[in-house]
């Protein structure tokens, strides 16, 4: 016991201290083999051992294996196919760990008290350590192709992916009649799958007058899906579904769905004799309380598709990039109408459609609340919208004068940059952005030379 | 060719290796030690055994739910309640609504940290039972010893508290679970009898590997409670001051509370003699009643008297006339005095002082915690079981000639009178001493709950048989 935390008394304040130690050593080897750099075939091993798992799972083997066809390099191919100018099908499938958690959560460890017990010294036990746990894994398939055509004139990249991971780390938990309330444990499998597509089109390639001009775009999507749960998380998400938070959504793990998963209250309007929120219940009945309410779900905040888009010209010393972004699909509680309309106290300034959208009197059909209620309205499915938007990430123009211009000065280079971020966003959902920061275009111009 | 075998054999060899690194492999931290590390080593038992008594002294410290206000002493309406609002924990504590969600949570902690006091023991016996010569014959009897009486102790109390009324036992029901292992799949729960005969057995064998080796047999209290360690053949601390251990008078007392618990009033009465009757090699008796000399040298808790005590370093009252936290201003002054002491002089009122309260004018409030800072030199003891119990468990369960003797030898020393007891007042004046011995230490209510009393003493309150038994706490009901 050298260790400084140990000490009994000192001087003024006690210090503490930590420590930990995680020794790992590992093997890898790898094989390639190609022929005729047209068939390809890889594989790699790899053994990993570390401190910091339990005596019963202290080893393991990761590997991977991938295989590849350059079809187009193949004759017969050619000859069908004389536009095809590359083209490449790849297929890989991969084991991967990671090490994520204290070294010393996997053994039953004592600590030793500070406090004597009559002058002796008092050691207690931690935790119920766990000598089963085990590495996190992920398993992956990826499939994919390249190809060009007309001289790669248009390039083509697409990928396919599906990755389980599983045993992930989680706290189990215990009765108290253990005297202690976890552990921790490896449960838990959770689902990627997605794609990604890249086409550039390299439109204009004039070498003679110095002018290209390309365009490329791109898109991506993944989706998730809990596949496993431990009983400790499914406890934990029963207890907090009854929570209400005013101007956010609930998200929780259930086993089958999405980690993103949006949860709200479902709602049918605004009674047209009350002003009241009507709510719909679990039974079909109509209730005017959220309080117990079950929550449903309303789709994933993550967008169906997510991608670039972007061109670039070139002509003598100009250079012109643009990028644009989009999204589509993703699902979005509206906050400023939840929390600017529908929620909004009279008694300050507001948004104008608290006077025209609200309910007044009996027999007004309106989509939002009585004006004089006080209570605040949860999240709920009419304020959740499915969001696509387009943004115009950045433009950037760049000159680099003729050497002509600038031999004079003893330069060799001089280029001359301007460029702009975020300039326009365009959703079909209005709301306030940049309530919390004020956002920046960021309009730099720079200037940069070569002697 | 040959180049690509010796590579291959390179590779191997190499895996080969590595796959014996186990060793190197297996790290010790550095403020943290492993369980088996941990009792590879004389020493490592000893911090475990140590270990237990650091938790326990944790739950039995004054002003915590077993010693003082904020728990079972107002549940026997002992300690004052103002009742003006309803909503106070103690408030809910004093009409027994245990289903209370803050009632609940204290109980939780209480409930759990028991079966962590378990747990704990379970890993040293459980390393005890594999040492091979790391101990020596006599520290390991008096180290399983002691953690089998803790771990039956902390089953005792959790039996008291939550199980049921003794004498109105539903044999099918499944009321705790009684943990002799370590496991992370839930442990199960046991009928009465069951739980009763696992506290048996673990007590009776305590009490067998503690006469075999326990110093307090053969040495009297003075000689233990020494730090100079001057008794030949035992040089090391460890086995000093057994008062403020598990020591074998304590289990024998122990046996007697539990005897008299489960109604078998014969050996409850063998056992409370023999711890009575215990001598020193010199003749005298080897645990004395508490006197005025007791509290010439501020010694409020009568530690010549304990069995068992906690040892409390540090404790200092907060507010009130001894700055007291919730141990201290128990009662008014009438209350305790007419009621409580009868009109009559007794020796435990000078174990009251007098002080003044905005809601109940004047109050006494106990000394019996208030010299236990750091800086008094006194026996710093927190009592589970003192010697004055065994009297009174004699004089309930000797015979009627038999118990006025000690009636009348346990009401001298408290110096106050004595009126021979008749079968008739015998039980009704024990749940009355239980409440005036006891105050501020817990054990009146269990008096209550023993005899299934239908009143409170010092409040004359009705009391139902289920406001004697705690709910399982809500925590632990979600599991199963």
């Amino acid at each position: 016991m050298n260790d400084i935390s140990n000490g009994t008394s000192y001087y003024g304040e006690k210090p503490k201290s930590g420590e930990s130690t995680i020794r790992s050593t590992g093997f890898t080897s790898t094989i390639n083999y190609n022929y005729d750099n047209r068939y390809f075939f890889d594989t790699s091993y790899r053994l990993d051992g570390a401190s910091s798992f339990g005596a019963q799972s202290r080893w393991a083997p990761f590997w991977s294996v991938g295989v590849g066809w350059e079809f187009a390099r193949e004759k017969w191919l050619k000859s069908v196919f004389p536009f095809l100018s590359s083209g490449k099908f790849r297929y890989s499938y991969g084991v991967t760990s990671t090490l994520n958690f204290a070294p010393y959560e996997a053994y039953m460890t004592y600590s030793y008290y500070n406090e004597q017990y009559n002058g002796l010294i008092g050691a207690s036990i931690i935790g119920y350590g766990n000598p089963k746990l085990g590495w996190q894994d992920t398993r992956q398939h990826n499939y994919g192709v390249d190809m060009g055509f007309f001289n790669n004139r248009i390039t083509l990249s697409a990928n396919y992916y599906q990755k389980i991971t599983s045993n992930l780390l989680t706290d189990a938990y215990l009765p108290i009649s253990h005297g202690y309330t976890s552990y921790k444990e490896t449960l838990g499998a959770l689902e990627n799958t997605g794609h990604d597509i890249t086409v550039g089109f390299n439109i204009l390639r004039i070498p003679e007058k110095d002018i290209t001009w390309s365009v490329r775009v791109s898109t991506y999507s993944n989706k998730n899906i809990i596949l496993e749960l431990s009983d400790a998380i499914k406890k934990i998400m029963s207890d907090s579904e009854k929570e209400n938070y005013t101007n956010s959504v609930l998200y929780m793990y259930k086993e089958g769905y999405s980690l993103d998963e949006i949860y709200v209250i479902p709602s049918v309007g605004i009674d047209p004799e009350s002003g009241n929120r009507l709510y719909l219940n679990e039974d079909g009945s109509i209730v005017t309380t959220s309080s117990y309410v079950k929550k449903i779900a309303v789709g994933n905040s993550q967008p169906k598709y997510n991608g670039r888009l972007g061109t670039n010209f070139r002509w003598k010393g100009l250079l012109i990039d643009l990028g644009f972004g989009y999204r589509l699909g993703g699902k979005k509680l509206n906050n400023t109408l939840l929390t600017k309309v529908e929620n909004a106290d009279i008694k300050w300034n507001q948004d104008k459609r608290v006077m025209q959208l609200r309910w007044r009197q009996p027999g007004d059909v309106a989509a939002y609340k009585n004006l004089a209620s006080t209570e605040p309205t949860y999240p709920n499915n009419l304020f959740v919208f499915t969001e696509n938007t387009f943004t115009f990430n950045s433009v950037n123009v760049t000159y680099d004068l003729p050497i002509s211009w600038i031999k004079h000065f003893r330069m060799e280079r001089l280029s001359l940059t301007a460029s702009i971020t975020d300039l326009f966003y365009i959703s079909n959902i209005e709301q306030e952005r940049g309530t919390n920061y004020p956002y920046t275009i960021k309009p730099t111009f720079s200037c940069s030379c070569t002697f | 060719m040959k180049r690509k075998i010796v590579t291959i054999a390179i590779c191997i060899l190499f895996v080969v290796v590595n796959s014996s690194c186990d060793d190197w492999l297996t790290v010790q931290p550095k403020n943290m030690t492993t369980k088996e590390k941990m009792f590879e080593s004389e020493g490592g038992f000893e911090m475990a055994l140590v270990g237990l008594y650091v938790t326990l002294q944790g739950i039995y410290t004054p002003g915590f739910i077993m010693m003082g206000g904020k728990g079972i002493e107002t549940m026997t309406h002992n300690y004052a309640e103002s009742l003006s609002s309803t909503t106070t924990y103690t408030y809910q504590l004093y009409s027994h609504n245990y289903t209370d969600a803050e009632v609940d949570k204290e109980f939780s902690y209480l409930f759990q940290h028991y079966y962590r006091i378990i747990a704990n023991a379970n890993a040293l016996l459980d390393g005890l039972e594999q040492q091979d010569n790391v101990l020596s014959a006599d520290k390991a009897a008096l180290i399983e010893g002691e953690a089998l009486a803790i771990r039956a102790f902390c089953h005792f109390e959790l039996l008291r508290l939550w199980g049921p009324v003794p004498t109105r036992v539903d044999a099918q029901k499944k009321y705790l679970p009684y943990v002799k292992i370590l496991s992370t799949s839930n442990y199960e729960y046991v009928t009465y009898e069951e739980y009763v005969e696992l506290l048996f057995s673990d007590f009776n064998r305590a009490e067998e590997l503690l006469d075999s080796s326990d110093p307090i047999k053969n040495y009297s209290n003075s000689d233990l409670n020494s730090s100079y360690n001057s008794i030949k053949g035992y040089s090391e601390t460890f086995w000093y001051y057994r008062q403020k251990r598990f020591n074998l008078y304590g289990v024998k007392a122990l046996l007697a509370r539990l005897y008299l618990w489960t109604g078998n009033k014969t050996k409850a009465y063998n056992y409370a003699k023999e711890v009575l009757e215990a001598k020193n090699p010199t003749g005298e008796a080897k645990f004395t009643l508490g006197s005025q000399a007791n509290i010439n040298k501020s010694d409020y808790t009568f530690f010549s008297e304990h069995l068992i005590g906690m040892y409390l370093y540090e404790f200092e009252d907060k507010n009130g006339n001894f700055k007291g936290e919730n141990a201290f201003l128990v009662n008014t002054r009438d209350v305790i005095t007419d009621k409580l002491y009868a009109n009559e002089t007794d020796l435990r009122l000078k174990l009251f002082a007098l002080s003044s309260s905005s809601t109940f004018g004047s109050v006494y409030g106990t000394q019996k915690f208030s010299k236990f800072k750091s800086s008094d030199n006194t026996d710093k003891s927190v009592p589970l079981v003192r010697l004055s119990e065994m009297y009174l468990i004699l004089i309930e369960t000797a015979p009627l000639a038999e118990a006025n003797s000690y009636y009348q030898a346990f009401r001298s020393a408290r110096e106050t009178s004595n009126i021979p007891l008749t079968e008739d007042t015998r039980l009704e004046e024990m749940v009355k001493e239980y409440v005036r011995e006891f105050f501020s230490e817990g054990q009146s209510f269990f008096a209550h709950k023993r005899l299934n009393r239908t009143t409170l003493f010092l409040s004359g309150a009705t009391i139902e048989e289920n406001e004697y038994i705690l709910p399982i706490p809500s925590v632990e009901l979600g599991f199963y």
